[in-house]
């Protein structure tokens, strides 16, 4: 998970006691102000898991290890995935988004040893209104 | 009128100081006498000090005044996954501005130092993502 920068705004007194404490970005909240001490929670925005697993197509036991994968989102953030000895890797990538339809793009960017390439698809990924998801599919091209 | 100003960071002097000077019929500076006659002033010797007497300027005294840094600012960090307010951990943070303390840490961070009677806006930066 990554927290984005976080900003606070401090009032100090001629003791150097905080007296306010303003949020300055919307992640951080204030809890409790102790003289020169101050609590605060700051939220961490989870992002989408994804699992790839690449086998090998007449023989799905077969796992392919050390092919690359590039999965985007429309938001230009993305992300590469390495698969491992038994085919697998897996990132996070994308907000939880609240009754929305979104669309990642997986790119091939190095194959497997003695396997062909596949060409690029996408996946839908659907949200309910409380950010569950609620359905997955590979779009036709 | 507050006179007295002090750099960013470091406490103010709690009293002022008062200091003995003791001269000779020339009206010089008597060193050895005005250090002795500064013996039983508050703070003496812990707070200020005479550092030196007729240095190159002749007729002065030199005093020196150890002024405190200002006790740490504490923050408490409490990180939560935003949709299941479930606490997490091993989230790393470094807080600037900070002298001297390096403002790094988990869930308590100690950034040096306060501002008597003034405002910092502070910036909380995540240093490792898990």
């Amino acid at each position: 998970m990554e927290v984005p920068e976080q900003k606070i705004k401090l009032t100090y007194d001629s003791a150097g006691n905080v007296i306010a404490l303003d949020e300055q970005t919307n992640a951080v909240h204030k809890v409790l102000i102790n003289e020169k001490e101050i609590s605060i929670i700051i939220d961490a925005e989870p992002k989408v898991p994804f699992t790839m697993k690449n086998v090998a197509y007449f023989h799905n036991e077969t796992n392919i290890p050390n092919a690359k994968f590039e999965i985007s989102v429309a938001d230009d953030e993305k992300q590469e995935m390495l698969t491992n000895s038994v085919g697998e890797d897996s990132v996070t990538l994308g907000k939880f988004e609240t009754d929305l339809a979104k669309t990642y793009t997986v790119k091939q960017l190095v194959t497997g040893e003695g396997y062909a390439s596949i060409g690029d698809f996408q996946i839908q990924v659907t949200f309910d209104e409380n950010r569950n998801i609620t359905n997955t599919k590979i779009l036709e091209k | 009128m507050d006179t007295i100003q002090v750099a960013d960071y470091y406490e103010k002097l709690v009293n002022p100081i008062e200091t003995k000077i003791v001269f000779d019929l020339n009206g010089n500076v008597k060193a050895n006498e005005t250090i002795l006659a500064n013996q039983t002033q508050s703070g003496f010797g812990e707070i200020w000090n005479i550092n030196q007497v007729n240095t190159i300027q002749g007729n002065d005294i030199d005093i020196l005044v150890n002024i405190d840094t200002c006790d740490p600012l504490i923050v408490n960090i409490k990180t939560q996954d935003k949709l299941s307010s479930k606490e997490l951990t091993n989230f790393k943070y470094k807080i600037t501005p900070s002298v001297n303390l390096p403002a790094t840490g988990t869930t308590r961070l100690e950034v040096g130092y306060v501002i008597p009677n003034g405002i910092q806006t502070y910036t909380i930066k995540q240093m490792q993502m898990k």
